[in-house]
């Protein structure tokens, strides 16, 4: 039985992985399940950066399946929700990274790195204001003053304090 | 010790138009902290980010499918935040906050969608039969707590008001004005799930109304509170079939002592759930090794007493009996025996709380830490009792030095990822700066 799998990313690179890691991500899992894991198997949509990123962590959870997160997140600092390592694992200073493992852990059908990494997203939101969250993310903010207004006036009872 | 989070800088891009609405959606979800603590409504100040933004939270019905209006700030008029949800056409559960009157649930309740499966009500000082007016299909469980101190028992047509629910396969009461009248209506449910909290009028009858009327019952929990304990229910009130019963929990009834356990373990044979809970304030029947050796025949998974003094040297060599035990909670009871027996006797068990004022002894942790299985450890106050940590405070290091010396022992649970210390305890502080560098990995509560 052969229990390493080969994976090409999309810059080429051929990253050889335990089968048991590898197999954490569905999408993997079935490919193996289908035509078994001698062959490559081509992730077309993942950069060999993101996808050791994404293998650090899947061997981090080799043997556990993290719990659900708890929504809504408790506090900012995503240590008090989830496990210190994972808490950790995904403190990534550089948004674009962050965002690629979302699309990556979306592609590769990993549910719990999925949350993680979404909820570390909302961490960056969550209490500041609209014009710091479009600084945060470089949104362009295509409400006009009077809808932003208008969603102001409708939303008033919650916003009025704090 | 924390760390903040820095963003080194802002993204080339916005990021988030990779991102498909549903992911989008998947992130604001964690900040729907709206229904929660009104004075962080994140979600709502992000409908001001952008348009697309304001989309995703506007429309998606998603974001509201858990409703919990429970600890809403009581000076915030509620009826607006009502109003939000009569858009809505997807929610499941919906948990109101005891500040909600009358008007505010009738209105609360012609608004909900049929969609809703869970209702909590927090204040029921209201009349029932103005309120339940509609039926829901696909309707499961019910929550009653009694907040505001209602002394009124339903009347017959509130009563009968509740049938429009009748689809609930769960009801969950806590300090209701009681009569066992109540209890006829039943008969009606298809009821897997009755849990009676802070009730110290039910009696042996009402034990026997309930298992003729709610034959199907799965779960069941009775009792009183801590301050008022139930001292009708007795041993013969457990005299009676519920050929389901798969977990039993009683609270607070100052007589099951380890007789009833006895009886428990006869009427119950398909019990793999059992949980006794007391505390300290009422002289209660005795618990003592005997009540686990009573309960040998059953196969149980789950087991939890709470507070008793009594456990002796044969405690643990019963509980060793339960080979298929996977949680055991011995809360406030010292047993200071060595418990390796459980190593080969319990081998699924895979959280075990000896928390509080249980003196945890040095034999007892040599024991447990040599469990192949235990994951999730709550350890309670070692070597001393709830009150005296300040004089042990002198002494330590010597027991943290000990434990400290357990957990350098890489064959020490091997499989624990998570360990609950005592939050007043004194030792806590130090054990956790200790064991934490020796186990990274470790989650502490």
């Amino acid at each position: 039985m052969e229990n390493k799998v080969k994976l090409s990313t999309q810059d080429g690179v051929i990253i050889e992985v335990d089968k048991e890691v590898a197999c954490k991500s569905h999408l993997i899992n079935t490919i193996i399940d289908d035509t078994g894991s001698e062959e490559e198997i081509p992730l077309p949509n993942v950069k060999s950066s993101i996808l050791n990123k994404v293998i650090e962590y899947c061997n981090m959870h080799r043997n556990d399946s993290p719990p659900e997160i708890e929504k809504p997140l408790r506090s900012n600092n995503l240590a008090d929700c989830v496990e210190q390592k994972d808490a950790d694992f995904i403190n990534i200073p550089n948004l674009e990274e962050l965002f690629d493992i979302i699309l990556a852990a979306n592609y590769l059908d990993i549910k719990s790195l999925l949350d993680l990494s979404c909820a570390k997203v909302a961490t960056y939101i969550k209490g500041k204001t609209p014009e710091e969250i479009r600084k945060t993310f470089n949104i362009q903010n295509d409400l006009t003053q009077e809808e932003e207004q208008q969603i102001r006036e409708e939303n008033k009872w919650a916003e009025e304090t704090s | 010790m924390m760390k903040k989070q820095q963003i080194r800088k802002p993204p080339s891009y916005d990021p988030f138009t990779l991102l498909k609405n549903d992911y989008v959606r998947i992130i604001l979800t964690y900040l729907n902290v709206v229904l929660h603590q009104l004075k962080q409504f994140d979600l709502v100040r992000s409908a001001r980010v952008c348009r697309r933004w304001r989309e995703i939270i506007e429309k998606d019905p998603l974001m509201f499918e858990h409703a919990n209006l429970e600890n809403i700030d009581s000076s915030k008029p509620l009826f607006p935040i009502l109003k939000i949800f009569s858009r809505d056409k997807t929610i499941i559960s919906m948990k109101l906050p005891p500040h909600a009157t009358q008007t505010d649930t009738a209105y609360m309740f012609m608004q909900l969608p049929q969609s809703i499966q869970y209702l909590k009500f927090t204040n029921i000082n209201m009349e029932f039969s103005k309120i339940f007016t509609r039926k829901f299909p696909n309707f499961k469980s019910l929550t009653l707590v009694n907040t505001k101190n209602r002394k009124k028992p339903f009347d017959e047509i509130e009563m009968k008001s509740f049938l429009t629910l009748k689809s609930a396969q769960e009801l969950h009461f806590y300090s209701l004005p009681w009569e066992d009248g109540f209890i006829s209506i039943f008969a009606e449910f298809n009821l897997q799930v009755l849990c009676i909290h802070d009730c110290p009028h039910l009696t042996n009858d009402s034990l026997y109304l309930i298992s003729k009327h709610c034959k199907l019952l799965q779960k069941l929990l009775v009792g009183g509170s801590e301050q008022v304990y139930n001292a009708q229910i007795s041993k013969s009130g457990f005299q009676i079939d519920l050929m389901h019963l798969k977990s039993l929990e009683i609270r607070y009834c100052s007589r099951i002592g380890d007789q009833s356990l006895d009886i428990i373990a006869h009427s119950f044979p398909t019990l793999t759930e059992f949980a006794l809970v007391r505390n300290n304030f009422e002289k209660c029947a005795k618990i003592s090794d005997q009540a686990f050796k009573n309960m040998q025949d059953l196969q149980l998974q789950r087991l939890s007493i709470i507070y008793t003094r009594k456990l002796r040297d044969q405690a643990h060599i019963n509980i060793a009996k339960f080979h298929q035990l996977r949680y055991l909670c011995l809360r406030n009871c010292p047993l200071q025996y060595d418990v390796s027996i459980w190593n080969e006797n319990c081998p699924f068990l895979e959280e075990l709380d000896v928390s509080g004022d249980s003196w945890v002894s040095q034999s007892f942790v040599l024991g447990i830490a040599q469990h192949q299985n235990l994951k999730i450890f709550w350890l309670g106050h070692f070597e001393h009792g709830d009150l005296d940590c300040d004089t042990k405070l002198q002494q330590y290091p010597p027991e943290g030095l000990f434990l400290e010396s357990i957990f350098k022992k890489e064959t020490s649970f091997p499989k624990l990822h998570t360990l609950h210390l005592e939050h007043d305890c004194n030792l806590t502080y130090w054990l956790y700066a200790r064991i934490s560098k020796l186990r990274p990995k470790l989650f502490f509560r």
